[in-house]
């Protein structure tokens, strides 16, 4: 049967030449783009080594000199990193805060990005000059346990972390980079500019990845207490803290804004105050905006090439029940039923589309030859070139068949002798 | 004999409904595809009120500072005062030039002096020049005047919808508000402006000499917060504003002891503003428009060769009715353009109803496709303009020639005898 429908197909080359071209484009265009939903779902649905539910963000603001409250230079006997402690105390003695911790442009989905020349202590490291840089995140020891980071093998990072003086933590990637996969990365020091002493490697955190969209980069924590917790929060500024709190349960922005009018005078040290709440997940919304921007404009372009498969196979078809009546008629004569009829013309549809198969796959082949496809957020393999030509071909196949049922339904309705009519 | 091509083209509508549909419907969607891009695109970079003058207008957002001995990176963000004051405000080659400062992410209450009605507003802090770069519509009083700027007096100007929540009249100048805890007197109220305007768009407009941190800034004065924005002189280029500024900025790197500032390919277009506006890299433009050409050609190509296909079997039951045509001397040209205006016909059908149908999703999927940088945006008249009509003409022009070229060629060669005989 495929080879009587192939030759057909054949001599009516003129009609199917522009649909196969038409199937031939969609088809590769549609396997492009399902590529990249691929890599973009996989890697969005990847671990992102921190969580936020019910974390929220207070913005702090400095008293203006000209206004009410304003603690001025004459009464003012304490410091901006005293200040900000104090306000961590009076928040965190809420029974209804779980946690609280102070990062400088470091919290998730803050757009913070800071990076920092790293040298080894120890001159047996063989370490890559192209990777000395690295991302720095400047957080309070209580981050670990607020954003709930965990070591590669599920430990809390906040258990090493505690107690210990100058410590930084590592992402494996950098623990990768750095020190090329030697073991006993724990426990070495390092120096990175900006600072006149050494740091110790307390722990290797789980991979940290900046937002869903993105993949996995070599970075380090480093936590701030004592001296140094002084001189970051005096030379940023405690206004420009980020202030997270991780709340015991899941609230509503108007339970919040309740939350704070509760707090009242808590909210405030000399001055210092909080003017506003907004919850973690409002960052991470803004950040994935162009994402997610992204995403609908290919899916949308991956729609209306369907429906275009869909009003192409329509036409084409329409068109060929119209001039072939005859010859459908002749074969209802003939004894052909119904059922395989139509059976017979699916079967041309997809055949068609069958025959872009190898084009598309050229293509396919050709676009990694030329990488065009993304390999550095998720790796070449046969289940990503399985899933995607399955799902384009499953795609393209059931609008075909949509398109064709159209016409064919009407067409087989036909009696024999008015078809034969046509002959 | 274009109107009988018409009036052709519309009794063949009629007569194979189906495929007529599928057509109209095929061209629509693809028309309303590119128009709904063409929209977005001139709103961004058109320019319409207040953003008058985009097509002259120059963007030095950020500055890049660098050690002094060994080049090395210190800071990349905006604009210090002290290099704003020196540097970018004589600039010869522009006729008006305004430093702005934006918290960007940050929004501050104002509200009522007994705080009992506030609303969260964008504040955009700046000088008098920016009230003749940007063209406000007021509907009460006047931006602040030199003389209160000078002297760093509270006057804001609001947007309407701020001076309607808080007072429910536009009637508001002269009276006091709170912005951040810190008395305002109102001097003006400004139409509400679309976030599609994102140099100009606010809430609040103040001078920025109320903020007593205004000088502040960083690696000697050359980092900041300010963006500065330049209105070209008739008659000069952008090239002559960057040689400038930077003759500038070597007389004022020679004043430092440490740093030096670069700026690197600033200043930008409005274009490469909306483009990659702030990134320390420039994109290449033409790569953009590349891109959207691909896309456009995509849009239009699929659709054609579905067109094409009806097209033509549909001038192959013609063929004998165009035989006799040529047989009374009609030339292959009359026939190819007989063909092409039969189809004309189709594809502006089909092109205006793309038209309407893209102004419907601008407004149906406004969440996604009108979301700007600043926050969501309305549908607005500067979306309505001649630009838009005239580009989905062209697009409709190419579709037809995509969609019927060839069939008409195809046909119009087709040899007298045969076609008779058919």
């Amino acid at each position: 049967m495929i080879k009587h429908i192939l030759k057909i197909m054949w001599n009516q080359r003129r009609s199917n030449g522009w649909i196969f071209a038409e199937l031939l484009i969609v088809a590769g265009v549609f396997w492009a783009m399902t590529d990249a939903f691929w890599v973009d779902n996989r890697t969005y649905h990847a671990p992102l080594g921190f969580d936020i539910e019910n974390v929220w963000r207070f913005k702090l603001g400095k008293l203006n000199a000209k206004a009410p409250g304003y603690v001025p230079d004459s009464l003012y006997h304490s410091s901006d990193p005293e200040d900000l402690t104090q306000l961590v105390t009076q928040i965190r003695q809420n029974p209804e805060v779980e946690d609280v911790c102070v990062t400088f442009y470091s919290c998730p989905y803050s757009n913070g990005n800071s990076w920092r020349s790293v040298k080894p202590v120890d001159g047996d490291t063989v370490y890559a000059k192209t990777m000395e840089t690295f991302q720095i995140r400047n957080v309070t020891p209580e981050y670990f346990r607020l954003f709930r980071i965990r070591t590669a093998d599920g430990e809390p990072v906040y258990d090493k972390v505690a107690g210990k003086h100058n410590a930084i933590v590592i992402t494996p990637e950098m623990a990768e980079g750095f020190y090329h996969g030697a073991p006993n990365v724990v426990g070495r020091r390092v120096y990175h500019s900006g600072n006149d002493f050494t740091s110790e490697i307390v722990a290797v955190s789980a991979s940290i990845r900046t937002n869903e969209y993105l993949r996995p980069e070599a970075s380090y924590f480093q936590c701030l207490e004592g001296e140094l917790y002084n001189s970051i929060v005096s030379s940023f500024g405690a206004g420009s803290a980020e202030f997270c709190v991780r709340m015991k349960r899941a609230y509503t922005q108007d339970d919040m804004n309740r939350f704070l009018d509760g707090m009242g005078e808590r909210l405030t040290v000399n001055n210092l105050y909080v003017y506003g709440i907004s919850p973690i997940s409002s960052f991470r919304d803004r950040q994935m905006s162009f994402y997610d921007r992204e995403a609908n404009n290919k899916m949308s372009l991956m729609v209306f090439m369907l429906v275009n498969v869909f009003f192409g196979i329509i036409g084409t078809f329409w068109l060929r029940m119209q001039n072939r009546k005859g010859e459908v008629g002749l074969r209802m004569a003939l004894g052909a039923r119904r059922i395989t009829l139509e059976r017979y013309l699916y079967t041309e549809g997809l055949c068609l589309l069958a025959l872009t198969l190898p084009f598309v796959v050229l293509f396919a082949f050709n676009m990694v030859f030329v990488d065009k496809l993304d390999t550095y957020r998720q790796p070449l393999t046969f289940v990503r070139f399985g899933v995607t030509f399955g799902v384009t071909y499953l795609m393209m196949a059931a609008m075909i068949c949509i398109g064709i049922w159209f016409p064919v339904r009407k067409a087989v309705r036909m009696a024999p002798a008015e078809a034969l009519h046509y002959e | 004999m274009i109107k009988q091509y018409f009036k052709q083209a519309l009794r063949l509508l009629t007569e194979n409904k189906l495929l007529s549909v599928i057509s109209i419907l095929g061209t629509a969607l693809a028309i309303c595809m590119i128009m709904v891009i063409v929209i977005l695109y001139v709103v961004n970079t058109a320019g319409f009120k207040p953003e008058v003058n985009r097509e002259r207008t120059c963007y030095f957002t950020n500055i890049m500072s660098l050690g002094k001995e060994d080049g090395r990176r210190m800071s990349y963000s905006g604009i210090g005062f002290p290099l704003l004051e020196t540097c970018y405000y004589p600039l010869q080659s522009a006729e008006v030039v305004t430093g702005v400062l934006r918290q960007r992410w940050d929004k501050l209450p104002a509200s009522t002096m007994d705080g009992l009605r506030s609303y969260n507003s964008q504040v955009i802090l700046t000088d008098t020049a920016f009230w003749q770069l940007f063209k406000f519509d007021f509907l009460d009083g006047a931006p602040f005047t030199p003389a209160a700027f000078m002297s760093g007096i509270r006057e804001a100007v609001v947007s309407e919808s701020v001076a309607r929540t808080l007072f429910g009249t536009v009637q508001v100048t002269g009276k006091e508000m709170k912005l951040n805890f810190t008395v305002f007197r109102i001097c003006g109220v400004v139409k509400d402006v679309s976030r599609f305007a994102s140099k100009a768009w606010a809430d609040v407009w103040l001078p920025y000499t109320t903020d007593p941190g205004y000088r502040q800034g960083w690696c000697e004065g050359i980092n900041g917060n300010f963006q500065c924005y330049a209105l070209l002189k008739e008659g000069k280029k952008r090239d002559d504003l960057r040689r400038e500024a930077e003759a500038r900025l070597v007389s004022f790197n020679s004043t430092l002891s440490d740093c030096k500032a670069d700026m690197l390919h600033m200043p930008t277009t409005q274009v490469e503003e909306w483009l990659y506006g702030g990134n320390e890299k420039p994109q290449d433009v033409s790569r953009v428009y590349l891109s959207y050409g691909v896309v456009f050609f995509i849009l239009l190509l699929v659709p054609a060769l579905n067109l094409s296909s009806i097209t033509f079997s549909r001038m192959r039951k013609r063929v004998a009715e165009l035989g006799v045509r040529r047989a009374f001397g009609a030339t292959k040209r009359d026939i190819v353009s007989q063909v092409l205006f039969e189809n004309l016909a189709l594809t502006l059908a089909g092109g205006l109803l793309g038209l309407v149908l893209s102004f419907f999703s601008l407004w149906l999927l406004r969440d996604w496709l009108l979301t700007t940088s600043l926050g969501e945006a309305g549908l607005s008249a500067g979306m309505f303009n001649g630009y838009v009509f005239l580009a989905a003409f062209f697009f409709c022009l190419v579709m037809n020639l995509m969609s019927a070229g060839i069939p008409a060629w195809r046909v119009s060669r087709v040899n007298i005898t045969d076609s008779i005989n058919s």
